[in-house]
């Protein structure tokens, strides 16, 4: 574990929950990544301004996992790959479009590759001239200190018709707020999520897994009538 | 009615028309791979290029053929052209195939679109080839393949003047790739290769290398070689332009993005197998590959040991020696071995070929002469390499993609930079081949004796790369240096 000093605790204090201005943004982004503290963001279109006063612009990237009925008749998470089979990848270079059917969900990903410092979480919201367009940036818009990757996108088209993404387009902006401890970022990064650059397909534990952890002995599989232990 | 030797003149119109109709399916059934794509696909620039011409050309011949005169009334001379024609045409329409559907194949989630704009972008530095642009086909083979673009142009340069078409662009080549890897990323550093191939056909490089190659054939022959008939003549010259010209290409590949390359080549082939536990060359019949020239291409250590003299001539020798890898340890072995080597080989297998072997070897400085020339200002990026490796590196030990970096100046103040695509390849592939344990180290429950986990994080260092690549090519075209 890093040792924190006191002078560290009290500036923490200062700042618990405290959301990042352009000036604290900018200055993070130029720091060294040795310091647990920098922030990246790339590739950042500064001729465009992509800061408001205390967000970012991000950009929608060019993969997409669209929604498919997989080969098995439901997601199974007792299924290695099903997950992966649920949707099919699309790549949409800049300059083409994707078409989102009404009503339907896609993941997307940012253009921008983000590393979060030690100290600080994220949160992606839809941009507003977006989301007035009807077209979302739903749940799991929470991100965590030290995360670094494309940031995946559930982009739902709740509209009545059927709506146009321009990969480039700005689409949300992440705004980030300082915690009142830092991460240890000595410590090993979780291994499922590191560094995506696309949208990528859940890894889903296996509900045996889970159900043990809690203290069940025995679950049942879609694919079978009989109770089967856990292995607890 | 008249009579044409058994069938009557209404009998060959109607077969004429059917043989019309005929070529009119197998135009239609060729480029229909040609069609506007389903949304889930999307097409790079060029492809789409390719494809609108194929298209084009297509509804030319159609409309050739419904307005096509069969001629069977006339004379047997006017039979005979207008018959050739329909032949030229489905000739030309069968060469064509073979590349339609493989590129169709070959849209951007199968094909390396980053490595690829690199390249190109590369290419267009080149004087003379600002322009040109590659499409991009599948091979079922494990092969990379440039369709020389002299023939094709003038196959559908015939084509195209008897339907009245435009003909294709000249500055469009067509280049395969293996259709397991269109998503991988310093494998396909061998595309350069091919980029080499096109160039030297464009600039009639063989011309230069066929003359040199008959001269040295003279000197290591003598009257066996000037006294044997034209066509084994020939055949002899061509042995040994064929043979210079994969130098050639790789040595122009090695001019154009540096050491990954060789790294790449290395590796599809599988050249860490000519060392011994403790590094040596494994020399003699153990040697897997021998390096004994092939039938009609140079071993693949004698390509190594030329792509290694002129990384150390060039300088990154210096640059890349300490690599901890035994790809590197493969280049310090070449260069280190004897150009003699390769002779004394043919001499112990057999002399069958020394002759040819001598003969390269004696065409080697004209071979170096003109990449030399095809290459000429080029910045082999060895400055800004020196500068960024150890950064890269760092981040991508850190899991971040190296695209935008910052980096001490000599004032010790940090300044935003943006590394040129082959700073990036040869930095990153250093990286991939001596740093993924570092990377691993960093997750949590990662096993390093295992295959799995190891090939998932090299994969990761290539998307990185990838994305890299991408990043700064758009931070470039949009004013950011």
């Amino acid at each position: 574990m890093s040792s924190v000093t006191s002078a560290d605790e009290n500036r923490h204090r200062d700042s618990v929950h405290s959301v990042l201005s352009r000036h604290s943004i900018d200055e993070r982004r130029r720091k060294p990544i040795s310091d647990p503290k920098s922030l990246v963001i790339t590739p950042l279109m500064l001729r465009t301004d992509p800061y408001d006063y205390d967000s970012i612009d991000l950009r929608l990237g060019s993969y997409f996992l669209i929604p498919q009925s997989p080969p098995a008749p439901f997601l199974d998470p007792t299924e290695e790959n099903s997950s992966r089979h649920s949707h099919l990848k699309v790549h949409k270079p800049l300059g083409s479009y994707l078409v989102i059917p009404a009503h339907q969900t896609v993941l997307g990903a940012t253009l921008e590759f983000i590393k979060l410092p030690h100290d600080v979480s994220g949160q992606i919201l839809t941009k507003s001239s977006v989301a007035r367009t009807f077209l979302l940036i739903e749940t799991a818009p929470w991100v965590h200190p030290l995360y670094r990757g494309c940031l995946t996108l559930e982009i739902a088209n709740v509209s009545n018709t059927p709506q146009v993404l321009y990969p480039g387009f700005q689409i949300g902006q992440l705004i980030l707020i300082a915690n009142d401890r830092p991460a240890d970022e000595t410590q090993p990064l979780s291994g499922a999520y590191v560094g995506p650059i696309e949208p990528e397909s859940p890894v889903l534990k296996h509900p045996r897994d889970i159900l043990r952890e809690i203290g069940v002995d025995r679950y049942r599989s879609p694919h079978s009538p009989d109770w089967q232990s856990t292995g607890r | 009615m008249g009579r044409i030797g058994h069938l009557d003149l209404t009998s060959l119109r109607d077969q004429l028309q059917r043989e019309v109709a005929s070529l009119y399916s197998f135009v239609e059934a060729v480029s229909h791979a040609c069609s506007p794509p389903p949304q889930a696909v999307s097409y790079s620039e060029s492809s789409s290029k390719f494809f609108s011409q194929i298209s084009l050309l297509a509804e030319h011949t159609k409309k050739h053929l419904v307005d096509f005169e069969n001629h069977a009334e006339d004379n047997d001379e006017d039979f005979v052209e207008s018959r050739t024609e329909l032949w030229t045409l489905r000739t030309a329409w069968r060469e064509l195939h073979q590349f339609i559907k493989p590129s169709a194949d070959a849209d951007t989630l199968n094909q390396p679109t980053a490595i690829i704009a690199a390249l190109v972008n590369r290419l267009r530095e080149l004087r003379g080839f600002e322009s040109t642009d590659f499409t991009i086909f599948h091979t079922d083979s494990f092969d990379y393949a440039q369709v020389n673009p002299r023939a094709t142009e003038d196959l559908v340069a015939q084509l195209a003047r008897i339907v009245d078409a435009a003909p294709f662009p000249t500055d469009l080549g067509l280049i395969g790739i293996p259709n397991s890897q269109g998503s991988a990323l310093f494998l396909n550093c061998l595309l350069a290769h091919e980029i080499g191939e096109y160039v030297y056909a464009k600039r009639d490089i063989e011309a230069i290398l066929a003359t040199n190659a008959t001269a040295a054939l003279e000197r290591h022959i003598g009257e066996k070689f000037t006294g044997a008939p034209l066509i084994l003549q020939s055949r002899m010259t061509n042995t040994v332009a064929q043979c210079a010209k994969e130098i050639f290409c790789d040595l122009f590949a090695v001019r154009l993005i540096g050491p990954c390359y060789s790294f790449a080549y290395i590796e599809l082939f599988d050249l860490p197998n000519l060392l011994s536990k403790d590094g040596t060359l494994i020399v003699g019949e153990n040697a897997k590959p021998p390096i004994l020239m092939y039938r009609a291409y140079p071993s693949h250590p004698f390509r190594v040991k030329a792509q290694a003299d002129l990384l150390k001539a060039e300088g990154w020798w210096d640059l890349i020696k300490d690599l901890d890898s035994r790809q590197c340890e493969v280049l310090r072995v070449m260069l280190e071995l004897n150009t003699d080597a390769f002779i004394e080989a043919e001499n112990r297998a057999g002399g069958e070929s020394t002759p040819f072997v001598k003969a390269l070897i004696d065409v080697l400085p004209e071979v170096k002469n003109q990449v030399g020339n095809v290459t000429n200002g080029i910045d082999p990026r060895l400055h800004e390499y020196s500068i960024l490796w150890k950064p890269i590196a760092e981040y991508l030990s850190n899991g971040i993609v190296p695209s935008t970096l910052n980096v001490a100046g000599t004032d010790g103040t940090l300044r935003e930079v943006h590394a040129t695509p082959i700073t990036l390849l040869n930095a990153s592939y250093r990286f991939y081949l001596e740093g993924v344990e570092k990377l691993m180290s960093r997750i949590k429950d990662q096993d390093l004796s295992s295959a799995q986990s190891r090939a998932t994080w090299m994969r990761r260092i290539e998307n990185w790369t990838a994305k890299a690549l991408e990043d700064v090519t758009l931070l470039r075209s949009s004013g950011h240096e």
